[in-house]
């Protein structure tokens, strides 16, 4: 697994490529952990280049969502991939996350506040 | 076909990717991340709850039949706990216990067994076509 990361105007956006296992969802929970922490309010997850998530990556989802909320910070899931479309549409999940069609529709929102 | 590893979050992808290349000619796209997803999670089960993440052998044996194909997964752990094995309810939205529930989507039968000798064994088996699981009443 991959993580990029860069500020962008009004938000932080996290690229992640690869695998989300339980192998690698521990390094994505402290990426997640260490940008909610800081002053900007929305973060966007561009989740394209997923070729795997599993349970333990949506776990580590969940977390940064309710983190988010009670935060005050808004999290958008961006771009999904096939496969994370099927994990979260399988878990019921879609309801639950902000999500954007693409990259762009996610920044856009990020803008308007 | 069989494989064997040792039974670490990082064989993990390696199992995935051995699934995927043998079911590649008769299952789509779609069917082919569902079923690398329950193998995934049955194999993640027991390199956490199994092996407690100290690793041990872990073998994947995959048959295809005429109308279905089985996956079974033999290791030498702890027994699981079969109320553990049980999916939880998908209203409660929280972190954990969803890894059974993509399992019970996913194959049409579940077996937990545990033999003489102390081998664990869970046996997945899936026909080659069936409904989309998540149109079902899960």
């Amino acid at each position: 697994m991959n993580i990029r990361r860069e500020a962008r105007e009004a938000c932080e956006l996290l690229t992640v490529e690869g695998d989300i296992d339980l192998s690698t969802s521990p390094s994505l929970r402290k990426h997640l952990e260490g940008i909610l922490d800081r002053e900007r309010t929305s973060l966007v997850i561009d989740l394209s280049s997923v070729r795997h998530m599993d349970s333990s990556g949506i776990a580590v989802l969940i977390e940064a969502e309710r983190w988010a909320r009670k935060h005050g910070r808004r999290l958008l899931l961006a771009s999904l991939s096939d496969q994370v479309r099927m994990v979260l549409e399988l878990a019921r999940l879609q309801g639950f996350f902000s999500i954007a069609e693409d990259l762009e529709g996610a920044l856009r929102l990020c803008r308007a506040g | 076909m069989e494989w064997t590893c040792n039974a670490d979050a990082g064989c993990l992808a390696w199992i995935r990717d051995s699934i995927r290349k043998e079911l590649s000619s008769r299952l789509d796209a779609k069917q082919l991340d569902e079923v690398v997803l329950g193998v995934g999670e049955a194999c993640a089960n027991i390199v956490k709850h199994a092996y407690e993440g100290k690793g041990g052998p872990l073998t994947v044996r995959l048959e295809k039949g005429a109308e279905d194909f089985e996956i079974e997964l033999r290791n030498r752990g702890k027994p699981l706990d079969p109320g553990a094995c049980r999916p939880r309810s998908l209203d409660d939205i929280r972190p954990g216990g969803l890894g059974t529930y993509f399992m019970s989507c996913v194959f049409d039968e579940i077996r937990y067994e545990r033999e003489p000798d102390g081998t664990n064994v869970v046996v997945m088996r899936r026909k080659w076509t069936r409904p989309d699981p998540k149109d079902g009443d899960r």
